[in-house]
């Protein structure tokens, strides 16, 4: 080839055609829908909380994306919840979908794990409950205190790993709205059969429309 | 644009018939061969280390006791504290299982199970033989006393309401198991130990009637794959073990939906 | 509105094919002039039939390098600073990059060392590395490369150095902000696309005035026709902005419309930014070593607009069995298996080319990264377009068998080839010899064995979690235990990758400071 000219406007007229295609195409079908009417969008706090997932970079190990009985039941074994439809992600932006599981979905945590307390603990030392785990822990989000203040939220923790001399560990405000955020996800209302198909359903053995 | 001057092309042979001084002629440097023999040290080292025996867990062991207290707490006594706030350690039974202890998802409900049924699940979450961290973490820091007060709370609680069956659910194979079991499969009918309303018969059979199907399920998921071993005579594991996942969703959806009074 | 989007579905997939087939007819009936005369566009005078390595302390080379190269020195001086600038610093990022990179592998299955420090939590120094690896590393060495190749094959000065200097300054500034930004937890949230957009604003600024100098090159330049490496970078350069661009529109993107714009961005990022600045280096260097055109230039266009029209619609297999409609899912695989095409002719090119002359494959060592790193290129997108289809997707999905996919194409493939451009560019660059020529074997074996290690644990390892996933009986308790050993093994192998790397950095180092021969002597 040997025209400036056309080589620039060929390559990018190509992805402009395949941002059409991947990008507003898509766009168009999914954003049209509406939200679910049982979806609550977020409140303060647990966007606040949603800011410390990002931060941290918990979407790097997991995802908040069950998949489909038709592809597996794997994911609803584990009590991760029924297949997302895009509407589960009205109110998301960014989107965590994530593309790893080193760790567990986390799409319907909050309904899996709906005690803060229980977070609490998690997010301060994993291995306090999960001996395997080998998830971070978080000490940087939680302060040692001679003893608590009458709003403190104190993290319960077993004697292996609790501070020495009777000090307590007291949760600071992003690990409450974290544990705020991680409460809210919970995605088990039912979907609308025009939902339902608009997920892939690429490993459905049957395609009808609302059987999963 | 510019002329290109004929030259012969230069043959191989023309090009440098010596190699290079300081790239020796030995095809696997040294060092890649000390890396080698390291990683196999290390293998080895990886094997021995999965084969001894495995370190006993930092958690202490709850003394396992046969003795099933007789007497469940008159309705309407004291709350046990653990049930709604926990303890120093211990989160509040509620805090996962609900104020009602109607459970969530795949934490089961507890509410109405038999006593001695809960006490012991609780004693078999603490020794091992049923696998879940968050029970065996709370299970080990609790006292006999504990476990017989809480495990007798939830005996007593009113049934909560059940869902509603999912779209989809296929509640006509669920039926199908509850009622005759599939024995080209050797599938027993659950209701020959579950009760003919799924109700649980005695301290060995528990409830299953309105339970959360993602739990039941879940459990059946445990048998199958061998975390969980307490069932007696591994009945559940070696029913579990024949059924397919498609079936397991089906009847645990089936009785999630089944409502305390149901007739069949 | 089903029907509509299926009809658009085959509607791109025919276009493509069509493209293509236009394409080759054009070829076929000399439409399009694409044969050895262009082929041999790279080589000066004379030059064919001759070795070009002066990495190579091989007496030939020594007695070949020091031809007085009266037209190079020209069209490389006004240039040589922007290069040997943005080469320096790529080195760093790379080293600070790689360094993370091993800090996160070791958090992952020792999770409690270093604890404390917010910013080496996992979650944050993967995003560092990845960032600097991707943006500071790769594209700025890969700029500079082009930068440097693209007045040789136009026979022509680069045009607006200070522009280009200025604007590589600002890229590498927006990427450090941009890595400390992350560090301290303020990130867009989004794979590829963490730094926060009002950084993105000084890397989009940066990126276009280095992209100027480029076009205004290629508008002034001595020759009639377009040698395939300017293809490549030309497009990238053009591709990149416009990528960069909307994916960083903040308030735009919502929800799963924002996953697949994610999706289409990131893997878009790798196919037609980093696999063009890959891609258009070897096929530079590969001729231009051995010293023969390369074997069937026109199939090197079959390449290029295969590349353009498949790769840019694959990115939706990210999201295979996820939240998106089935339609774009199918189109993506579709377009994945289709890359099959360009990446063969790309194949058939490079790797025939040097198989034809193993001779210099022997003796040279830049040679040597290249085709290794041409060579994963091919073997990164074959195992990419199985990897995209459905039932095997299925086991891959969500494991760190992925992970080793992306390293076998961002760094055995790109990082490879620039470090192979790095040793044939600095003495041209510099007027010196690389003072200690077994650093660079040395570092050649770390990565190779380094990599294999890697690859081979994350593939292996990543396979069977895949699989343990899949098993609604396997607790993921046992899942996370049989990954171990896997994860350990990772960090081994990335441990003696960061070592090559540093090597690399002190022969950089070494080299810069080296005195130059004094005039007359052998170079």
């Amino acid at each position: 080839m040997n025209k400036i000219t056309p080589l620039l406007l060929g390559a990018a007229g190509i992805l402009l055609f395949a941002t059409l295609m991947l990008v507003i195409l898509p766009g168009w079908q999914m954003r049209t829908a509406d939200a679910p009417p049982a979806l609550e969008p977020y409140t303060v706090q647990q966007l606040s909380g949603r800011e410390q997932y990002i931060a941290n970079g918990c979407v790097y190990c997991h995802s908040q994306q069950p998949r489909a009985t038709g592809q597996t039941f794997a994911d609803l074994a584990r009590g991760w919840g029924r297949a997302s439809t895009s509407g589960d992600y009205a109110y998301d932006s960014p989107h965590l979908l994530g593309t790893m599981r080193t760790g567990p979905d986390l799409l319907n945590v909050g309904a899996r794990l709906p005690s803060r307390d229980w977070h609490l603990t998690h997010l301060y030392q994993p291995r306090a409950i999960f001996d395997w785990s080998i998830m971070p822990s978080y000490p940087y989000m939680f302060e040692v205190k001679d003893k608590a203040g009458t709003d403190d939220v104190v993290v319960k923790l077993p004697e292996a790993y609790a501070p020495a001399e009777g000090k307590v560990v007291v949760a600071r405000q992003e690990a409450l709205d974290l544990v705020a955020y991680l409460l809210s996800l919970q995605r088990t209302y039912p979907v609308s059969e025009s939902e339902a198909g608009m997920r892939d359903r690429g490993f459905d053995a049957v395609i009808d429309s609302g059987k999963q | 644009m510019f002329s290109r001057k004929k030259r012969p092309a230069q043959r191989v042979e023309d090009i440098d018939p010596a190699f290079d001084p300081w790239e020796q002629s030995r095809p696997i440097p040294l060092f890649v061969i000390a890396i080698f023999i390291a990683l196999a040290i290390w293998g080895a080292l990886n094997y021995v280390g999965d084969l001894a025996p495995e370190r006993a867990s930092q958690m202490p062991e709850l003394p396992v006791t046969t003795t099933v207290p007789d007497n469940a707490p008159a309705p309407g006594a004291d709350v046990p504290v653990l049930v709604h706030q926990g303890n120093a350690s211990v989160w509040s039974c509620a805090s996962c299982h609900g104020d009602q202890g109607q459970g969530s998802g795949q934490t089961p409900k507890l509410a109405g199970l038999a006593q001695a049924y809960i006490v012991k699940q609780l004693q078999d979450f603490a020794a091992g033989t049923r696998s879940n961290e968050s029970m065996r973490y709370v299970a080990t820091q609790l006292t006999l006393a504990e476990i017989n007060a809480v495990a007798a709370y939830y005996a007593t609680l009113p049934l909560p309401a059940t869902a509603a069956p999912e779209t989809g659910a296929n509640m006509a194979r669920g039926r199908e198991l509850n009622l005759h079991g599939d024995w080209k499969q050797d599938i027993p009918a659950c209701v020959t130990c579950h009760g003919a309303q799924g109700e649980g018969l005695g301290t060995a059979f528990p409830r299953l009637a309105g339970q959360q199907p993602e739990y039941l399920f879940s459990q059946l998921a445990a048998w199958k794959g061998g975390s969980r071993h307490n069932s007696p005579q591994s009945l559940m594991d070696d029913i579990a073990a024949r059924m397919s996942s498609a079936d397991m969703w089906a009847v645990s959806q089936y009785f999630g939906s089944l409502q305390p009074a149901d007739v069949k | 509105m089903m029907s509509t989007l299926g009809f658009l579905l085959a509607i791109s997939f025919v276009v493509s094919l069509v493209a293509l087939g236009v394409l080759i007819w054009a070829i076929v009936n000399k439409q399009i002039s694409a044969g050895k005369k262009e082929a041999s566009l790279i080589f000066l005078d004379g030059e064919a039939g001759t070795m070009d390595d002066p990495s190579s302390a091989s007496a030939q080379a020594v007695q070949d390098a020091h031809r007085f190269d009266v037209e190079r020195a020209g069209i490389d001086k006004p240039g040589a600073r922007v290069v040997l600038v943005l080469s320096t610093v790529s080195i760093f990022f790379l080293i600070v990059g790689s360094i993370f990179g091993v800090i996160a592998s070791l958090k992952l299955h020792m999770p409690d060392w270093l604890a404390e420090y917010a910013f080496t939590t996992f979650g944050r120094a993967r995003t560092i590395h990845l960032n600097f690896v991707a943006y500071g590393w790769l594209s700025v060495a890969g700029i500079g490369v082009a930068l440097w190749i693209l007045p040789r094959i136009f026979r022509t000065p680069l045009r607006r150095p200070k522009m280009a200097y200025m604007g590589g300054a600002l890229w590498a500034l927006g990427v450090l902000c941009g890595g400390i930004a992350v560090g301290s937890g303020w990130s867009d949230g989004l794979e590829w696309l963490e730094f926060p957009w009002q950084i993105d604003v000084i890397l989009a600024l940066g990126g276009a005035m280095m992209a100027w100098s480029a076009v205004e090159t290629a508008m002034h330049r001595d020759v009639h026709h377009i040698y395939v490496s300017g293809w490549y970078y030309l497009a990238g350069l053009i591709w990149f902005p416009i990528l960069f661009f909307i994916a960083n529109i903040p308030g735009l993107h919502l929800g799963v419309q924002q996953a697949t714009m994610n999706w289409w961005f990131a893997h878009n990022v790798l196919g037609l930014w980093l696999t063009p600045l890959g891609v258009g280096t070897a096929y530079y260097l590969i001729p231009k070593i051995i010293g023969k055109p390369i074997y069937s230039y026109s199939v090197s266009l079959l390449g290029f607009w295969g590349l353009a029209l498949f790769y840019s619609q694959v990115g939706i297999h990210h999201l295979i069995g996820g939240p998106v409609p089935t339609w774009v899912v199918t189109l993506s695989v579709v377009h994945s298996v289709m890359m099959f095409i360009p990446v063969i002719a790309v194949a058939v090119n490079q790797h025939v080319t040097v198989a034809q002359n193993m001779w210099a494959f022997k003796q040279s060592m830049a040679l040597r990264f290249v085709w290794t790193g041409a060579l994963m290129y091919t073997a990164a997108s074959f195992q990419g377009s199985i990897e995209a289809v459905r039932s095997v997707n299925s086991i891959t999905h969500f494991t760190h068998y992925t992970v080793g996919h992306a390293h076998l194409g961002a760094y055995a493939f790109v990082s490879v080839v620039l470090f192979g451009a790095f040793y044939y560019m600095m003495p041209h660059l510099t007027g010196k010899r690389w003072p200690w020529p077994k650093l660079i074997s040395l570092h050649y074996w770390l990565t190779v064995v380094g990599f294999a290690i890697y690859f081979l644990t994350l593939t292996v390892g990543g396979f069977f979690q895949g699989m343990e996933l899949l098993d609604p009986d396997v607790a993921f308790a046992d899942i996370t235990r049989n990954i171990l050993p896997y994860l350990e093994g990772r960090s081994l192998g990335g441990t003696m990758m960061t070592l090559g790397h540093i090597i690399l950095g002190i022969h950089f180092f070494a080299l810069l400071l080296a005195k130059r021969p004094a005039e007359g002597s052998k170079v």
